[in-house]
């Protein structure tokens, strides 16, 4: 039960992050495949080098948080451990 | 070289249009706004309710998922203004609709084709900034052509009058003289 909770939020930002990656990927699809002069190449290349170094922040600030602590706090869960 | 994947060889592209560059600065702007909305909110909060190191860390990643959702729909704008596109040809108008990330509609019409061309331009500020729209009436499936929000109408206007008039001299019987 503890570790189904403490990875819940995990799970959940994965699932969030490949769809979020899904939709990125038709962005840049439609820029490389539409495009037809070199502005949406490079709107292609800044957005892919953008989302590239936000989700690299993302993940380092959201495996920063204490979840478990978190959940305890406002859900109050019982704690078992 | 081809401008756009279906040009003939004869062909010249003589008008490539966009949105006029207003409407990429309200994209602009409107996003610079939401970004500066959400960064302000963090800093109040954190001032507000001096957040602990765990909440703080919680308030960073959402303001980091904030900026991200920021960045995936202001490209998504980007690609919406820069896929609208309309490009006049010596022989031909094609009319490029990206709607969404799914829907995209071309449309092309014969320049032989045009029964009438309007230009509209409303407002102040399209006043001001010289855009509008040029509606172009057809003898053909889709009854009219719309080049929306385009920069300078009156002169795409013209210009496309100027290549209707020259080719039905050159295509006599609307024949495709290059094809012959």
């Amino acid at each position: 039960m503890s570790g189904l909770i403490t990875n819940l939020p995990l799970v959940i930002y994965i699932l969030f992050l490949a769809g979020y990656l899904i939709n990125a990927l038709f962005v840049v699809y439609h820029l490389l495949k539409f495009g037809l002069d070199y502005k949406t190449k490079l709107l292609a290349f800044i957005f892919s080098v953008g989302l590239i170094l936000l989700i690299i922040v993302n993940f380092r600030l959201f495996s920063k948080i204490e979840w478990a602590e978190l959940i305890y706090e406002y859900l109050s869960f019982p704690k078992i451990i | 070289m081809n401008i756009f994947p279906s040009q003939k060889s004869y062909e010249r592209v003589e008008l490539f249009l966009r949105r006029h560059w207003l409407i990429l600065f309200f994209i602009y702007f409107g996003f610079a706004i939401l970004f500066l909305l959400g960064v302000s909110g963090f800093y109040l909060a954190n001032d507000f309710f001096s957040l602990k190191e765990n909440n703080l860390n919680l308030a960073k990643f959402l303001l980091s998922f904030y900026i991200l959702s920021i960045w995936y729909f202001f490209f998504k704008a980007l690609t919406d203004f820069y896929l609208d596109t309309w490009i006049v040809t010596d022989h031909r108008i094609l009319e490029i609709h990206q709607l969404g990330l799914f829907k995209r509609d071309i449309s092309e019409l014969r320049l032989s084709k045009i029964q009438d061309v309007t230009v509209k331009v409303e407002g102040l500020l399209p006043t001001f900034f010289n855009y509008g729209t040029v509606i172009i009436q057809t003898a053909g499936v889709i009854p009219e052509f719309k080049f929306e929000q385009i920069p300078y109408p009156q002169q795409a206007k013209d210009r496309i009058l100027q290549l209707y008039d020259q080719f039905i001299k050159q295509h006599p019987g609307d024949q495709e003289i290059h094809e012959l």
